[in-house]
């Protein structure tokens, strides 16, 4: 119960009297100090009395439209509230949890004033994924004369699962066709000493006597050893391009929301099998995160969390539409060879540019895939299970990046995302969005086909459906 | 809202703030009227006085709902004040009258965070 500056003037009041009746010896004013006391008295035990009967009639409800949202939607809240009629004022004011935005505290709010149950409904945001709850409703009840007010929580507290923005259908695979398994345990291929039983051999001269396998020898009347599957660690370094135009596409379903959900994956995995995990992430301005391989699960965290932070980059000037016109370095030397019997203006003038191929090297340096591949996967120790996640937008650095990362013996798995499949709103010319996958197949099948590389696609399922499906017919 | 309409409900003043005003108005003006300490008979007479007039105020300005509360609660605390007076002396008198105006108002005031169970386990 809170009191109010009325109130306390009125206990002013008859305090004074009763003091006023020490200091004049006048016991007829210590009568008028009681009898104020007793009018007080009297107000507060009916404020009392009326908010417990408020609080027994009361019925607040707090609904939802559903319990599962998408982050960023801002879904209706309906509150009502009911009471007997009663003379407090009273308000109830729904509340909403921290994670949401919701309007001004006068839009959520009813006032009963006894002429039946009162309603309101105000929309209310969810910028942020999880579970969250509502509060309590405030109850908020004043007193007729002005002396009282008490403040309660009544009402449901319904709570709502907020899931974040994902990619509608994710599709990993090849030439459109889903890749069911594409990462799981990873044996070596090699026999030896290890847990899981292989096959039996004949035993031979120099193998240990514990690897002997004695019911087989029993068996089959000579010595036998059983060899086992060997299975180890393998280093798997993430690096993860995420500049301007992975951001292409609507909220949720842009390239780098795609190539998320993958790393996700693949970093779940590895902590799982308590791989080490390493990951890079490349920017337009160059290298914007380096986390080196490790074990330790403040790893596996950190570069989850990551990987939910990243955003596309702004442009840095390492150019990006139109890179894909550039010729690899066969390309170049081809064209070098050809220019040197063209004695044309137009051969005398083009013959300089393509003079070394040392000059191309260094043009490729620029970008900055190529360069955090080449800076930080080569002092990389032991051989690593590098998964490369970008575009097929500038198809030469990625030929070299590819190339550069399987170098040193390391297996490479790239992740693309054609270009074709993030055109904003819907596809238009189906057949020309045809030619333009037909083109991204190709530089994956290109990818594939050198050794110890594998190359996927993946976008939006559905819109590789509709392009497939257009060709067909 | 209904507390804007009655809580200045009669000249801009409400009930309590009339009652307490009217309570103090006589009793310093009944010091006109008894120039010592008044017999049980008049001060009765002079309470029965005030509690009507006070009855009336309220049943206009409030209705009767407070009306059976505030006559119990005033006629209670004249009468005790007139015992404690008749057995003691004025200053005690004043602390007991004060006192247990403050203890029955903190009673009132537990009574209602109890009722909506308000009580937190520190309070306990």
């Amino acid at each position: 119960m809170r009191v109010t500056r009325r109130f306390w003037a009125l206990t002013g009041a008859g305090c004074v009297l009763a003091l006023l009746s020490i200091l004049f010896e006048r016991p007829l004013l210590l009568v008028g100090a009681a009898g104020s006391g007793a009018v007080l008295l009297a107000a507060q035990f009916l404020f009392v009395r009326r908010v417990t009967r408020l609080d027994r009639t009361l019925e607040v409800d707090l609904s939802l439209p559903r319990a599962y949202l998408t982050e960023g939607e801002a879904v209706p809240v309906t509150l009502r509230a009911a009471a007997a009629d009663s003379s407090l004022a009273v308000t109830v004011t729904a509340r909403t949890p921290a994670s949401a935005s919701g309007p001004d505290t006068d839009e959520r709010r009813v006032a009963l004033d006894g002429d039946g149950p009162a309603s309101t409904t105000f929309l209310v945001d969810w910028p942020i994924a999880g579970t969250a709850t509502f509060p309590s409703s405030r109850i908020t009840a004043r007193d007729p004369t002005g002396l009282f007010a008490e403040t309660v929580e009544r009402g449901p507290t319904p709570s709502v699962t907020v899931e974040p923005r994902t990619t509608r259908s994710l599709h990993v695979g090849q030439g459109g066709d889903q890749a069911l398994a594409t990462f799981g345990e990873h044996p070596t291929g090699e026999l030896g000493e290890g847990l899981d039983p292989a096959e039996l051999r004949k035993y031979v001269s120099g193998d240990s006597a514990g690897d002997i396998d004695w019911k087989a020898t029993a068996r089959l009347n000579e010595p036998y050893v059983r060899e086992h599957e060997v299975q180890t660690d393998r280093q798997t370094v993430l690096v993860v391009d995420h500049r301007e135009r992975f951001g292409r596409g609507q909220p949720g379903e842009r390239k780098l929301d795609y190539l998320r959900e993958v790393a996700l994956a693949f970093a779940d995995r590895a902590g799982d099998l308590e791989d080490p995990l390493g990951m890079y992430t490349v920017g337009d301005g160059g290298l914007t995160g380096e986390f080196d391989p490790s074990t330790t699960a403040e790893r596996y965290r950190v570069i989850r969390d990551a990987l939910y932070d990243l955003d596309p980059t702004s442009r840095g000037g390492d150019g990006g539409t139109g890179d894909g016109a550039r010729l690899g370095p066969g390309s170049a030397q081809r064209a070098n060879t050809v220019l040197r019997s063209d004695e044309s203006a137009f051969g005398r003038t083009l013959r300089p540019y393509l003079g070394t191929a040392e000059g191309y090297v260094k043009r490729i340096e620029r970008d900055s895939l190529f360069a955090t591949v080449e800076t930080y996967l080569s002092r990389l120790k032991g051989v690593s299970w590098v998964v490369l996640f970008t575009d097929d937008r500038n198809r030469t650095e990625l030929r070299e990046a590819v190339k550069l990362a399987r170098a040193d013996g390391d297996h490479v798995v790239v992740f693309l995302t054609p270009d074709v499949l993030f055109e904003p709103g819907e596809l238009g010319d189906l057949d020309s969005a045809y030619e333009q996958y037909a083109a991204f197949e190709e530089l994956r099948r290109e990818l594939t086909s050198l050794d110890r590389v594998t190359a996927f696609e993946v976008g939006p399922g559905d819109r590789i459906d509709a392009i497939l499906s257009a060709a067909r017919q | 809202m209904a507390a804007t309409e009655t809580t200045d409900n009669w000249a801009g003043v409400a009930w309590p703030v009339l009652a307490v005003g009217l309570v103090a108005l006589v009793h310093v003006g009944a010091l006109l009227v008894f120039q010592s300490t008044p017999s049980l008979g008049s001060a009765a007479t002079l309470a029965g006085v005030v509690l009507a007039a006070l009855l009336v105020a309220i049943g206009v300005t409030e209705g009767v709902d407070p009306l059976p509360v505030t006559g119990v609660a005033y006629v209670a605390a004249t009468a005790a004040t007139w015992a404690v007076l008749s057995v003691g002396d004025l200053l005690v008198a004043a602390l007991a009258v004060v006192g247990g105006c403050a203890l029955l108002s903190y009673g009132l005031h537990r009574y209602e965070l109890v009722a909506l169970d308000l009580v937190e386990v520190a309070d306990e």
